[in-house]
């Protein structure tokens, strides 16, 4: 028998308490902390802020008309089955869901308009497999586009197209946004022709597979369907060898031309920008010509190119600038942001025989009205390109603002009119949706019903607005007689 | 911050965000933003952001403002300033007394107008590491001094945002400079060389020394072929302390010191110079256990390249490397003692 010290005497156990049952928290906190790690579920105020914004700095008169643009609780999710029960929390209290990735598309595509539940997917950043093989992947959405690329290089592979956000974007973001267009689209192919299956959860909190043709209504979709819970893309083999070569241009018609004759030869650029000298003046400064097109080809460049931009008017602006402007592909729109209080900006997806005549609209409302306007615009497919115009503002500077406002709202206008649409959706670009993609409108509203019945996902956007294009419209033209009228009467 | 924690409150975007909104449409910021602004001031964020953000000046800034206007400092962080009041070191338990300790025994000229600024680090947990660079600097016949009332650089009042507190001890160190006669300081920390030649121009305006970090005296001298070294086998890395790399640019000489080593092969990790991860030594301060989670991350990128080994610059990084690899193959160096080791001293006396 073993001997009892004296000490073990002394610590004879006392009966286990009754652990009492902890009274069940009937809140809606309390149901998504049961359902999600508490350490994952907040309603503080400090991190509904920051979980419903994204990275444009807009003056908060612009987001009166959102409503309750702060949203009532933050749920990081880690699995499908944390999704699967705040999606039936937010069913049975009737509570909106915005689904939430990196938060770079700056048109609030994740941001709250009825408050809601932000549902951060990010956590969920597995990459589940690399097929070398068969030259697939599959990743949960929150992947990063640096991480998947960390993978897939160690079997020699790539994805080979990124969004320009890349550096803060995750992938199910891109895919709810569409990602028509970006680094690598013009030579592989767009993120609708990557991508194999998703694997989403409808509003009604049902899991299933799409494959083929019905891919097309979650891309662009903007979280109003369903949550993506994972992606099949295809890959590449690895490249590692680009050649970029850059040209300055004194005329922005020979700029547009040269663009066109470019993106049509056989051979198609992985990246090709073009941007006038007022954005290069804060990456890539030019010392020649008031324009630049730059385009990068994986090995050796296309031997018609020096031909074509010469013929324009382009003159070489060396290899130094050239391969800068490689490195700088993800940073070159967003590096005039560190000069100015707001980069006020639209992005239009535009035929490219039509980008001269918009561009040339712009420079000329940019004289007119004086406003500190730049832009840039990124080859997409070998036929569209995505073009950013942006205005750099004071938002103190209210009547500034407005009129920036006003123009940009013209410009998309005039898009219309020549066969471009907005790029991005989200909030802010859902008056468009009618006008801009209008059997688009009709097919996505029919999804929502089958897909959400109960409009808890994403509400506002895409098939539904809180205001309307004649509002805004009217509101514009309001303004814009107020900026005349005061230049008779004063400030 | 954010990979380890997973929360946009704890991204540089996020952050701004919360700055952003307390500042322009909503009142009475919680005590949390404050804290929340409490990072290792890493830079790797700067680094990265495609739109060029100050975010590490605009965390000062905000950590400076909320404090004035009454947001309350985490009692750890309190004591820790307050005992840099009393003692002049943020290592609570250790005292001013005690900081010259590691000179006692080593006959330092008296008057000199070089000195060695020691650091807290040096001075009271890494003594060797001082002693190292008076013995290096001996050999290249520098005949070095100290200050023997010298007291923390500074940076743990700069980085809480205790603007009042820093502007002391700048002006406490400034003038015990002055009184010794210095017009130039080698240290042989990453961080006080940062503080020391960052921040304490713009305290005094006419600030006349000149600030040198051991890795830039001593890559001087193996450009003029002064220093050589002899051999060394092994395959090392090297991982770039975060205030003298992103903070002041210095990536190239202590790579051109490592490289002057005879037989070892040098390779990069993946993430180096400007896009270099952070060790997380300075986060100790605030979550030892975070600190250590950034540091294994670091430790394993070195460990995928199969080196020997990670020579480093910086003290700070140098206690957390060696700490999170010591269950490793990994070997952690400081790169002041390796030069020591290797440096063929009858070159240099030529």
């Amino acid at each position: 028998m073993k001997d009892v010290t004296e000490t073990e005497i002394d610590k004879t156990p006392e009966p286990t308490p009754v652990e009492e049952a902890k009274p069940i928290d009937t809140s809606i906190l309390g149901q998504l902390a049961a359902v999600v790690a508490e350490e994952r579920v907040t309603d503080s105020e400090l991190e509904r802020v920051v979980y419903s914004g994204d990275p444009s700095s807009l003056p908060q008169y612009h987001y009166r008309w959102k409503g309750r643009y702060l949203s009532d609780y933050v749920v990081r999710v880690e699995n499908v089955n944390e999704i699967e029960g705040v999606l039936k929390i937010a069913r049975e209290n009737k509570i909106p869901v915005i689904p939430r990735g990196g938060a770079s598309s700056c048109m609030g595509s994740s941001s709250p308009s009825r408050g809601g539940i932000s549902l951060d997917i990010k956590p969920m950043n597995k990459v589940l497999e690399v097929n070398k093989g068969e030259k697939y992947v599959r990743v949960e959405p929150g992947v990063t586009f640096e991480r998947l690329d960390d993978e897939l290089e160690k079997q020699g592979l790539t994805l080979g197209i990124y969004p320009s956000s890349a550096k803060s974007a995750v992938i199910g973001g891109w895919i709810a946004c569409g990602g028509r267009g970006g680094i690598g689209t013009p030579y592989y192919g767009s993120l609708r022709d990557h991508t194999l299956s998703l694997t989403v959860m409808s509003g009604l909190g049902k899991t299933e597979v799409i494959e083929g043709d019905e891919i097309d209504l979650f891309l662009q979709s903007y979280g109003i369907l369903g949550v993506i819970l994972e992606v099949k893309l295809k890959v590449h083999d690895l490249q590692t060898e680009f050649t970029t070569l850059s040209y300055g241009f004194g005329s922005l018609e020979g700029l547009c031309n040269a663009m066109v004759d470019v993106a049509r030869l056989d051979k198609k650029p992985v990246y090709l920008k073009i941007a006038d000298e007022e954005l290069q003046k804060y990456s890539n400064p030019i010392e020649s010509g008031k324009y630049v097109l730059s385009a990068t080809y994986i090995d050796a460049p296309n031997e018609e190119l020096s031909q074509i931009t010469v013929q324009h008017g382009g003159v070489y602006l060396g290899d130094g600038f050239s391969a800068k402007e490689w490195d700088l592909r993800f940073d070159a729109e967003f590096n005039p942001k560190e000069h100015t209080e707001t980069l006020m900006f639209q992005e239009i997806w535009l035929p490219i025989e039509k980008v001269y005549d918009m561009l040339k609209a712009y420079e000329s409302y940019k004289n007119s009205h004086q406003i500190p306007a730049l832009w840039f615009g990124m080859l997409g497919t070998p036929e569209g390109m995505r073009l950013e115009l942006m205005a750099m503002i004071d938002a103190e500077k209210y009547l500034k603002f407005i009129a920036s406002k006003g123009i940009l709202h013209k410009m998309m206008k005039r898009a219309l009119k020549n066969g471009g649409v907005p790029y991005t959706i989200g909030l802010q670009n859902s008056i468009y949706m009618e006008r801009a993609y209008p059997d688009r409108l009709v097919q996505m509203k029919e999804a929502k019903e089958k897909w959400d019945p109960q409009g808890i996902l994403n509400p506002d956007r895409v098939t539904t607005c809180l205001t309307s294009f004649r509002r805004i419209d009217l509101l514009f033209v309001l303004a814009a007689a107020f900026r005349r009228l005061s230049r008779y009467v004063g400030k | 911050m954010y990979i380890e924690l997973k929360s946009e409150l704890d991204s540089p975007g996020g952050k701004l965000r919360a700055l952003r909104a307390y500042a322009t449409k909503m009142r009475n910021p919680p005590a949390e933003l404050l804290q929340r602004l409490y990072c290792a001031d890493c830079r790797r964020c700067e680094a990265i952001c495609p739109a060029g953000v100050p975010v590490t000046d605009i965390w000062h800034d905000a950590k400076t403002q909320l404090l004035k206007t009454g947001a309350p400092m985490a009692e750890s962080l309190r004591k820790v300033l307050d005992w840099i009041e009393s003692e002049g070191t943020p290592f609570v338990g250790y005292e001013q007394d005690d900081r010259t300790i590691w000179a006692e025994d080593l006959e330092l000229p008296p008057e000199s107008n070089t000195a060695i600024f020691s650091g807290c680090m040096g001075s009271f947990w890494y003594p060797d590491q001082p002693e190292t660079v008076v013995d290096m600097l001996q050999k290249l016949k520098v005949n070095a001094g100290y200050v023997p009332s010298e007291v923390c650089c500074g940076l743990f009042n700069y980085w809480a945002g205790d603007d009042k507190g820093f502007e002391e001890v700048v002006k406490k160190n400034y003038a015990m400079f002055k009184k010794a006669g210095v017009d130039h300081i080698v240290t042989g920390c990453g961080g006080c060389y940062g503080t020391l030649a960052e921040h304490y121009p713009h305290i005094i305006p006419d600030f006349d020394i000149d600030i040198l970090h051991t890795v830039e005296v001593l890559a001087d001298q193996v450009r003029n072929g002064v220093l050589t070294f002899s051999g060394m086998e092994g395959r090392y890395t090297f991982h770039d302390s975060c205030h003298l790399g992103r903070a002041l640019g210095i990536y190239d000489a202590p790579r051109e010191i490592i490289q002057a080593i005879p037989g070892l092969e040098f390779v990069e990790m993946k993430n180096n110079r400007e896009n270099s991860n952070c060790c997380g030594g300075f986060l100790s301060v605030l979550d030892p256990e975070l600190s250590e989670s950034v540091g294994r991350r670091r430790v394993a990128e070195a460990e995928e390249l199969g080196v020997d080994g990670i020579i480093t610059t910086c003290v700070s990084c140098y206690k957390n490397l060696s700490y999170n690899a010591r269950e490793t193959d990994l070997e952690v160096i400081q790169l002041d003692e390796l030069i020591l080791d290797k440096a063929q001293a009858s070159q240099v006396e030529e």
